[in-house]
């Protein structure tokens, strides 16, 4: 019983590391259909910036999110205008996000040198019981935060004017426009809203994993498992299909086979795909 | 038509004359590198740029057809169906194998992937490819899982030793040759047609009688096969092969760098594509050290930025206007 | 169609010239790079020039630049007590990405180059393969200081040298251990999803266990950069092993893995790590008094108590900024190497590949990795008869603690529980 309980604990701290992830990149799949290559390069950068404002600054990197979250914002806004929004369809903006993902990690490479950089905090190890069953102090923070910024995000998506407009250009970009929306400046928000949030989840992991150039591509596959199990642009959905693609994972690596791990999550996401294919929670029209 | 034929016969010749001139080794292995690039921008080009279907996980059949071919050369019991000339398997056979295991599991996959469509079925594709490498990994009395498989014997075809350079480089260039006619070939026939419209509106060409799904998977087979061939081919080359390296996504990004920086939906696209991106990939590696994938990097987003047809696709453009130019002129004259 | 193939050989041609013009540029930047690297601005004299191909981007970037650093420093000395008989020694260093294709074209590259002698590389077992493959088609003499898979030296290839024991002797300083002092009868292993894990795997662990009765109660596979390894020591802590042994291909792994036995508070008698992630600095680094009384067994770090060995690892403190490991201490051995066999075919006025293969056969000296003879035997060919040994994490030093013979230190055993430290 122990042993399940804390599969399932495990599995749904780790569910809100990949929701976080996954929640920018089901805004910019949303509104965009875009495949961001370089999403996880955003992840990358925010691990950066927390591990050097805690070095340098000695900022504790749970409140280095205020600074990562604002750069990443400009960083993403600058790259769509520039680059991203330039694309004329769905391949060509594969390949340029592929590119950019080369360009800014290889960046990373030659500024920040290959070594694996680990933040040490002084609770990096610490644990909070709950019965038999512990959770890593850092995690759960975590794991609070993610759930706080997917209610913050929701909050917005839903009740603010500019956020009511991203979902508007999300289900209908032509009715969108004749409403008066404009569609690309809403697009290059959205865009720096998905880089800050994969920015933000860089920091979260911080304390712990480690910070390297190429860390980014760890995580895109899950992210995109996680936004087609949540359904495209449902951030609700992301939380969701986050857990539930962490919890399989643990189950299943435990009671199954450690080897098969990442085959577990891959299989729903096909049947989710076959069967559902907006998600377990989208609502969007294919 | 005559002009045309003797153009092509003239290039052959060239072709299978150059390594009688060429004593610089890097140099023929840089044309296999490029030869075996063109039959993965065909393969790709095939689904992704003529039936409209884009897929991220060519891989899978890359993979397959990598294993199918070491599997037939080392496995004793498959080698042995192989034996014709010498005493040990052939390679071809070995390859022929390693396509026709990749059509089986096309056509298993054909009948549900394509209930996807658009970035759903590049997600659908990938996913697949993806468990093809966990399954690689984990299948251990097939694959050797993460230890791969290390040909140690030198395959012969015959009485010809696959062995140097220029052996590879006839086999690579036959192979070469072949797939370009084959999808040619596809292209200027019924299915070819049938492609296109599937590709410019899917509902339309049902509604004029084309039965989609059917050419789909055939597009599937096909395009899954000529990857095939690449991935049996790249395990006599490097004579090594793990999940890691022939199931991963990079190489279906390769696949789709070389079409759309060539030209997709173009015969001529993924030569072009394979020429660029191999050469400037090694160019940039001698002048920037490490920093060289950056700057590969900087040339996709600007071919992309500059030339959204590709490369290829925007000298066609520039061609025709001149004819075009030329045309009117010879009219006012 | 006519355009096509008019295309078609017009790109032919730019393409032979591109690739020549690289292959001159290729060696004339590394031939910079190195001189500038290495302070040695003239260019007048005669060099001698030797290859590597290493992962110099990509995830495994930190490894290749860790070999850099220490054939840097290697080449620097070696040229400042007189170079290979008054010629300069010179390293052109190619990318491998860590893949075996990427690695192939690299090797292909070097071997090209008539001036190389010899290649150096390449850190991960699959590129290894596919380096000395094209190095043994080409004649090429090959040494190799990390890639571990048990297969590069039973392949029969001539003109492969391996410095570094295999993955299956990795564990001979565990195996002693257990055998000596632990006598376990159930072993955990916990191992990364790659060649690696595997090799040590197959070729140490379970061969041994099954040899001597040891059932090996769980055989647990990760993927690198797993965030929560709770789930996994769980389940091993359910199966109750007297000692767990845990492959981790680097540093992180290495912390992450034991951070969840710490959070279970779980305490087997033993925490064995098999070198890569368990044996490099960064691991107490990152893992600070996690690491404390974790063992590992690998390869040798070197004979401390040698006075190059000193030297080395007080210079790559002061340039790099951290003291040596298994990494550093195999590159800087392989130029000592490299540099014995160059001096040895030059004297014998043989300073061709050929030459230097047959002075590497003859090898027979001390490095700060120990003594180096490649040897023919037990199905293996050149392999280097390398010490493995079992070191232990004590106070944030890696210290040699079994055979005896070796050890610099006692032991401590069983390993302490988490709860009472």
């Amino acid at each position: 019983m122990d042993l399940f309980l804390q599969s399932l604990i495990s599995g749904i701290m780790t569910g809100g590391v990949y929701a976080i992830i996954a929640l920018g990149l089901t805004l910019i799949f949303g509104v965009m259909r875009i495949i961001n290559m370089a999403h996880g390069e955003f992840l990358m950068i925010g691990m950066y910036i927390s591990y050097f404002s805690y070095t340098l600054f000695h900022i504790d990197p749970f409140i280095s999110i205020v600074i990562s979250a604002p750069l990443t914002f400009l960083l993403g806004v600058v790259i769509y205008r520039f680059v991203v929004s330039r694309s004329q369809n769905e391949e060509n903006s594969l390949i340029l996000t592929a590119g950019l993902s080369l360009v800014l990690a290889n960046t990373a490479l030659l500024l920040w040198s290959p070594d694996y950089r680990h933040l040490k905090v002084p609770y990096g190890t610490e644990v909070v019981k709950l019965g038999n069953i512990s959770v890593s102090l850092p995690m759960l923070i975590s794991f609070l935060i993610t759930i706080a910024i997917t209610l913050l995000l929701y909050w917005f998506l839903n009740k603010t004017d500019l956020g009511l407009a991203i979902r508007a250009s999300a289900q209908e970009s032509e009715a969108a426009t004749v409403m008066g929306i404009n569609v690309k400046k809403i697009a290059m928000i959205t865009f720096g809203i998905g880089a800050a949030f994969a920015s933000i989840s860089g920091s979260l992991l911080a304390p712990a994993l480690y910070a390297y150039p190429t860390i980014g591509t760890l995580f895109l596959v899950k992210a995109f498992v996680v936004v087609v199990l949540g359904g495209m642009g449902s951030v609700e959905g992301a939380l969701i299909g986050g857990i539930i693609l962490g919890v399989t994972e643990s189950l299943g690596s435990v009671y199954i086979s450690t080897g098969m791990t990442d085959a577990f999550g891959l299989i729903l996401f096909l049947l989710i795909l076959l069967f559902r294919p907006s998600g377990l929670f989208g609502t969007a029209t294919r | 038509m005559n002009r045309q034929k003797s153009y092509i016969a003239l290039s052959i010749v060239v072709l299978l004359l150059l390594p009688l001139f060429i004593k610089n080794q890097f140099l023929l292995h840089m044309f296999i590198l490029i030869f075996l690039g063109v039959i993965y921008g065909q393969s790709w080009n095939l689904l992704g740029g003529f039936t409209g279907q884009i897929s991220f996980g060519h891989a899978l059949f890359f993979g397959i057809g990598a294993y199918g071919t070491a599997k037939f050369l080392t496995s004793d019991s498959l080698s042995k169906i192989g034996v014709i000339f010498n005493h040990q398997a052939d390679p071809i056979l070995a390859i022929i194998f390693g396509g026709l295991m990749t059509i089986l599991v096309t056509f298993l996959m054909g009948t549900i992937i394509f209930r996807l469509s658009g970035p759903y079925f590049g997600l659908g594709t990938l996913a697949m490819a993806e468990i093809g490498l966990v399954i690689a990994m984990n299948l251990k009395s097939v694959t050797n899982g993460g230890e791969g498989i290390l040909l140690l014997d030198t395959p012969s075809i015959g009485p010809f030793e696959l062995m140097g350079k220029t052996s590879f480089y006839y086999l690579i260039l036959v192979l070469m040759l072949l797939t370009v006619f084959f999808v040619y070939q596809i292209m200027r026939r019924k299915m070819g047609y049938f492609l296109l419209a599937i590709r410019e509106d899917n509902q339309a060409a049902e509604a004029m009688g084309v039965p989609t799904k059917r050419y789909k998977i055939l597009a599937l087979m096909a395009s899954a096969f000529l990857s095939a061939l690449a991935g049996g081919f790249y395990t006599l080359y490097v004579g090594f092969i793990s999940p890691h390296d022939v199931f991963s996504v990079h190489t279906s990004v390769e696949m789709i760098f070389i079409t759309i920086v060539g030209g997709v939906g173009t015969l001529m696209g993924p030569v072009v594509g394979a020429v660029v991106l191999t050469v400037l990939s090694e160019v940039f590696k001698s002048y920037f050290d490490n920093a060289y994938l950056i700057v590969y990097g900087l040339l996709l987003i600007l071919v992309i930025l500059y030339m959204p047809e590709g490369i290829y696709g925007y000298l066609k453009k520039k061609w025709n206007a001149r004819k075009k130019v030329m045309a009117d002129a010879d009219v006012a004259s | 169609m006519k355009k096509f193939f008019v295309l078609l050989l017009a790109m032919l041609m730019v393409v032979s010239v591109a690739a020549c013009g690289s292959q001159g540029t290729s060696s004339e930047g590394g031939n910079e790079g190195e001189q500038q690297q290495n302070g040695q601005g003239s260019s007048d004299g005669d060099t001698v020039t030797i290859g590597a191909v290493l992962p110099m981007t990509g995830p495994a970037a930190t490894f290749g630049k860790k070999f850099e650093q220490a054939y840097t420093i290697a080449i620097e000395k070696v040229n400042e007590e007189g170079g290979i008989n008054g010629k300069t020694l010179r390293i052109i260093i190619e990318d491998s990405q860590e893949k075996a294709n990427i690695g192939m074209t690299a090797a292909e590259k070097l071997i090209n180059n008539d001036e190389v002698l010899a290649i150096l590389g390449a850190r991960a077992s699959g590129t290894t393969y596919a380096v000395a493959k094209v190095a043994s088609q080409n004649n090429m003499p090959m040494l190799v200081e990390h890639g571990s898979s048990d297969k590069i030296t039973q392949s029969g290839w001539e003109n492969v040298f391996r410095l570094n024991p295999t993955a299956g002797m990795y564990t001979e300083g565990m195996q002693a251990f257990l055998t000596d002092i632990v006598k376990p009868e159930s072993i955990a292993v916990i191992r990364v999803d790659n060649l690696f894990g595997e090799s040590v795997f197959e070729y140490g662990t379970k061969k041994y266990a099954e040899a001597n009765g040891i059932e090996i109660v769980a055989d647990e596979k990760f993927q690198g950069g797993t965030v929560d390894f709770k789930p996994i020591v769980a389940k091993v802590k359910e199966a109750n092993p007297d000692v767990v042994v845990i492959t981790a291909g680097n540093e992180n792994d290495a912390v992450q893995v034991t951070k969840a036995f710490k959070e279970l508070n779980y305490t087997p008698k033993a925490i064995i790590g098999t070198g890569a992630g368990h044996a490099v600095q960064g691991f107490h680094e990152q893992g600070g008094d996690l690491a404390q009384y974790i063992m590992t067994t690998g390869p040798w770090h070197g004979d401390k108590k040698n006075e190059e060995w000193q030297w080395f690892n007080e210079e790559f403190n002061k340039r790099y900024g951290h003291y040596i490991g298994e990494h550093e201490a195999e590159g800087y051995a392989a130029i000592q190497v490299m540099a014995d066999a160059l001096r040895r075919a030059d004297e014998a006025g043989e300073l061709t590949r050929d030459g230097v293969m047959k002075a590497l056969d003859e090898t027979d000296m001390d490095t700060i990795f120990g003594h180096v003879k490649f040897e023919d035997f037990d199905g293996y060919t050149n392999q280097n008869k390398s010490v493995s040994e079992l070191s232990q994490w004590i106070d944030g030093k890696l210290m040699s603690v079994y055979p005896e013979e070796i050890a610099e230190t006692e032991y401590v055993y069983p390993l302490t529980p988490w709860d009472q430290r």
